[in-house]
């Protein structure tokens, strides 16, 4: 969980992706340090309450990884927890062996649950696992995506104060702000780390092609609602 | 005025003598004459003159109390009184006795240590009557007699000697049987009024006059020829033989106690801390030397020195530029500016006041009516002043002019901070604020106070009335609240809280000021299992909130959340987003994620808060509403006018009673019918109903008129006009 960024030189990373904006953007950042991501790794998990991997839109990755013409390895599990966790350490050991990786990428910013469990895995494989928003800035982060290129939106919300018109807007710079507004007592995590709310990645300074959304529908209920993408194309 | 300042540098010097100290109420029903009794009595300590006395004036000094002539701010002064060649200072209270106002009663009683009940000679003991004197005895403070308008008696009803002193004898056995009947402890005691004793007097307020056995000891003068005088018409010869402000103010000398004697008795009722503390043992021995105590019962703004907060001293002492502490706030230190005491509308600045002393200081920005000031950081704080009615009616107001949106915020603040029995609500999205009070008469005056006080031009909607939701089954099958990420569950039981448990909690004999001890042996007496008296975690309005589970890690810090959502659900019901009351909640079983990003507040509240309001839904969610005891006096003639418009309303008369040829109709209705009730009550009987009504509680609304009802509501609140569903709030 180290980002000594200096150490990833001329390294191979496959990079763990959800189809949000941690990821995407921590696989950016290994390769603005001029390393390689040579695979994605997707774990499709069948429990919609996954502790690790459920995210609405997680089919779409392989949109993403076709925009950016980046192979991924796709992993499907049933999302019973820790056993959704050998279903990671196979897909671990298969990508390295296939892509021969020195490393893994994950998006992690906060959660020692995620972390720790990843770190393990790769440890065992022999593996580097580097994350490099650990413990960083939440808000600059945040602000930063859209001055990066990445065009991001919100895919879901799982908060109290967070309702169905935040579904499918976009993380701009007005994002925080308004974030902040309705944050009050809630404490809503900017990065939405304690799962207030998920995004998708739509483009990103690496995409060759961008991504565009078809058909969507909003589905919201008991305090939580997903932006659920139908049928989407590259551009 | 010279007078005034003389009685200042009297006043001074007793201050420091808690031995010669009463701290006194003056109570009694609407109209008995107490600010008349309070007027005169100040009149012959020579505050007022004499002539202005009697008018009832003095003491109501706002300009809306002289024009309705009824008292509707308690008012403070201090006088000094000689008796048996010895000076004594006299902290007096006049309070009002129109029901709206009776919060200010409740407060007053806190600063007290004893009360002249005032009962009509004519009227007799009326239903304030004995409120107050409930009151006042709960606060374990004294009660003596006065009953008023004797005059009355003998010029309009125009009795003889004899009738009249059956009569009197007759309102003392009433007295006493209220007071037996709440206190038998106390009374047996010697609470009990004895007009042999010398704890009755009697007379007439108005025209100056008393008597009491002691004071015909001491005068000579002997009941007839108070009663020859009277029924010729000699009222200012009988004021000069038996003054008013001799027998009245003797009696509370002799018979009231000081703060010495008072306050060990009343320490223990009014206070839950350890006795042994320095704070404790000074409140007990009314020390001057140990930390200071204060319990702020009033707060009222000056024009020229701001917010000034009034209450009872219980130890230690006060002096300008004092570091003081507010108990439930930010330890942040607020210093004494002013200290002094009042006397009529006036505040008189003091160098210092001492402990058993009634204070008036400036300084106290974050005091609210009710708070406990110390000058330790850290202490228990008094009992919280429960006012034995709710608000039951709202209004809704708006400020007129854009320019004023900020300014009527803060006023609604300092509103809500000045009175406690007001429930304001401030949104500041919409600039439509809720205001609730006791009753039509008393937002009135609020809302008109705004304007003509505070200068904010405002638009006041219709009065609505407040609702409560109760459940009225158990849920015994946990309900199960799931956060919106899904990683967190809670699972709760729902059951209603049984009548004496509520009454319990009411009378703080269940509360979470109590040590937990304390609280534990007290659940236990209620009725409770010891795993379950022992795991209270939270009581709010008339709820309590059990943890039944054991050991959940990450629960401990989970806990305060779980409190959070629980007060968001109990703050607006399920069915029509009213208050809840009266429900038993027991978490049964937890399940956190380990990550504590994951079980943060936008997790925890949500998922609590529909957990209880889903299960609401599934235990009989009701709908409650006020009601109001009336009691109206008409001649028989006009009884059925009286009648009708009872029971016109959704009412019901449960007793007549006739007395010569008038009737007493007595009955009930829901405060929702009785709105312009007193216009038609009026025109119904030709204007010669006398009428008052009290807060007779909450009661579920009939199944008939329920469902419109809640439809209303929720129409009115902008919630979907559709009756909710259990699945609307659990996934
Ligand atoms: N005849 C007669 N009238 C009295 C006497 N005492 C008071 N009154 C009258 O009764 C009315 C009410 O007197 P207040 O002193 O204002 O009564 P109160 O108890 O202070 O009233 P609230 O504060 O509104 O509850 C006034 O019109 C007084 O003049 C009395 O001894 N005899
Ligand atoms: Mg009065």
């Amino acid at each position: 969980m180290n980002s000594q960024m200096n150490d990833v030189k001329q390294m191979r990373f496959g990079a763990l992706l959800s189809g949000g904006k941690d990821s995407l953007y921590a696989a950016w950042k290994v390769m603005q340090m001029g390393s390689d991501i040579a695979c994605f790794i997707t774990i499709r998990s069948k429990n919609a309450e996954s502790y690790m991997f459920h995210t609405p839109n997680i089919s779409l990755t392989r949109l993403q990884a076709e925009a950016s013409a980046i192979p991924l390895i796709e992993q499907e599990t049933e999302g019973i927890e820790e056993k959704e966790l050998l279903d990671l350490a196979t897909s671990i050991h298969c990508a390295s062996e296939k892509f021969h990786l020195d490393g893994i990428v994950t998006g992690a910013i906060q959660s020692v649950y995620q972390a720790t469990r990843i770190e393990r895995i790769c440890h065992q494989e022999g593996l580097w696992c580097i994350s490099p928003l650990w413990q960083c800035d939440q808000e600059t982060y945040v602000r930063s995506l859209a001055n990066e290129g990445f065009e991001v939106i919100v895919a879901g919300v799982f908060a109290d104060s967070l309702d169905a018109s935040w579904l499918g807007t976009h993380i701009d710079r007005t994002f925080v702000d308004r974030l902040k507004k309705v944050s009050g007592k809630y404490q809503i995590s900017i990065a939405g780390e304690g799962g207030e709310y998920e995004s998708f990645v739509l483009n990103a300074p690496f995409f060759k092609k961008r991504i565009i959304i078809e058909k969507a529908e909003i589905l919201f209920k008991h305090g939580a609602g997903n932006y659920r993408i139908i049928s989407a194309g590259l551009v | 005025m010279s007078r005034g300042k003389k009685t200042v540098e009297r006043v001074m010097q007793l201050m420091n003598q808690p031995e010669s100290i009463r701290n006194i109420g003056i109570v009694a029903h609407i109209d008995h004459g107490k600010t008349t009794l309070s007027d005169n009595l100040l009149a012959g300590a020579g505050i007022i003159s004499g002539d202005l006395a009697g008018k009832a004036c003095w003491m109501d000094s706002d300009e809306e109390e002289q024009a309705r002539g009824i008292t509707i701010d308690a008012s403070n002064v201090s006088m000094v009184h000689e008796y048996g060649g010895k000076e004594y200072l006299i902290n007096m209270i006049d309070t009002p006795g129109h029901v709206d106002f009776g919060g200010d009663v409740t407060r007053a009683m806190r600063a007290v240590d004893g009360a002249v009940v005032l009962v009509d000679a004519v009227e007799g003991t009326m239903p304030q009557t004995e409120t107050v004197l409930r009151q006042a005895l709960k606060e374990r403070v004294k009660p003596v007699l006065f009953i008023n308008k004797v005059d009355r008696l003998i010029n309009e009803l125009q009795v003889d000697e004899m009738e009249m002193q059956i009569r009197l004898g007759k309102v003392i056995d009433k007295v006493n049987k209220l007071i037996k009947g709440m206190n038998e402890e106390m009374y047996n005691n010697g609470w009990k009024l004895d007009a042999a004793g010398g704890t009755v007097a009697f007379g007439s307020a108005l025209y100056n006059w008393a008597i009491s056995v002691p004071y015909m000891k001491k005068s000579g003068i002997s009941f007839k020829e108070v009663y020859e005088h009277c029924k010729k018409g000699e009222m200012k010869e009988l004021a000069k033989k038996s003054p008013l402000c001799e027998v009245v103010l003797d009696m509370v000398v002799s018979f009231l106690p000081n703060p010495k004697i008072a306050q060990p008795r009343r320490v223990g009722v009014i206070w839950h801390g350890d006795v042994n503390t320095p704070e404790g043992k000074g409140m007990m021995t009314c020390d001057p030397t140990a930390p200071s105590c204060m319990m702020v019962t009033d707060i009222s703004f000056d024009p020229h020195a701001g917010e000034v907060a009034t209450g009872r001293l219980f130890s230690g002492k006060l002096t300008r530029g004092d570091e003081m502490y507010i108990m439930g706030t930010a330890k942040k230190v607020n210093r004494l500016q002013q200290v002094g005491i009042f006397m009529g509308p006036t505040r008189v600045e003091v160098p210092e006041l001492y402990a058993g002393n009634i204070a008036a200081v400036t300084g106290l920005k974050d005091a609210v009516v009710g708070s406990t000031v110390s000058s330790l950081m850290e202490m228990t704080p008094f009992e919280s002043l429960e006012h034995y009615s709710e608000p039951v009616v709202t209004v809704a107001v708006e400020a007129k002019n854009m320019k004023d949106l900020p300014k009527l915020v803060e006023v609604l603040r300092q509103v809500a901070k000045e009175d406690p029995t007001l429930r304001v609500n401030i949104n500041e999205e919409t600039g439509e604020h809720l205001i609730s009070g006791m009753g039509e008469l008393h937002l009135e005056i609020i809302t008109g106070r705004i304007k003509r006080d505070k200068g904010v031009e405002i638009i006041t909607s219709e009065p609505i009335v407040v609702y409560r939701e109760t459940i009225t089954q158990e849920l015994t099958d946990p309900v199960e609240g799931k956060s919106p990420n899904r990683h967190n569950r809670f699972y709760f039981t729902l059951h209603p809280l049984p009548e004496h448990v509520v009454e319990m909690i009411k009378s703080h004999e269940i509360s979470m000021n109590q040590e937990s001890l304390e609280r534990r042996d007290a659940m236990v007496k209620a009725g409770f299992e010891k795993d379950e008296a022992k795991s209270v975690k939270d009581i709010y309005a008339t709820n309590i909130l059990l943890d039944m589970t054991k050991g959940i890690q990450y629960l401990n810090e989970t806990m305060e959340l779980i409190i959070d959502g629980i007060h968001e659900a109990l703050d607006g019901g399920p069915l029509a987003d009213e208050p809840v009351q009266n429900m038993l909640i027991k978490l049964v079983d937890v399940k956190l994620h380990e990550d504590a990003i994951h079980r943060g507040p936008a997790q925890v509240i949500p998922a609590v808060r529909s957990a209880i309001k889903g299960g609401m839904l599934l235990a009989g969610d009701s709908l409650l509403e006020p009601l109001q005891k009336l009691h109206i006096t008409v001649p028989q003639d006009n009884m059925g006018g009286a009648t009708s418009q009872i029971q016109s309303r959704r009412g019901q008369v449960f007793d007549m009673a006739s007395e010569g040829d008038t009737i007493t109709v007595i009955g009930k209705a829901p405060v929702a019918e009785l709105f312009g009730f007193a216009g038609d009550v009026r025109s119904a009987t030709e204007g010669r109903a006398m009428w008052n009504s009290e807060f007779a509680g909450f009661e579920i609304v009939p199944s008939g008129s329920a469902k419109e009802i809640v439809l209303q509501i929720r129409k009115r609140k902008g919630l979907k006009e559709e009756l909710p569903k259990p699945a609307d709030y659990l996934a």
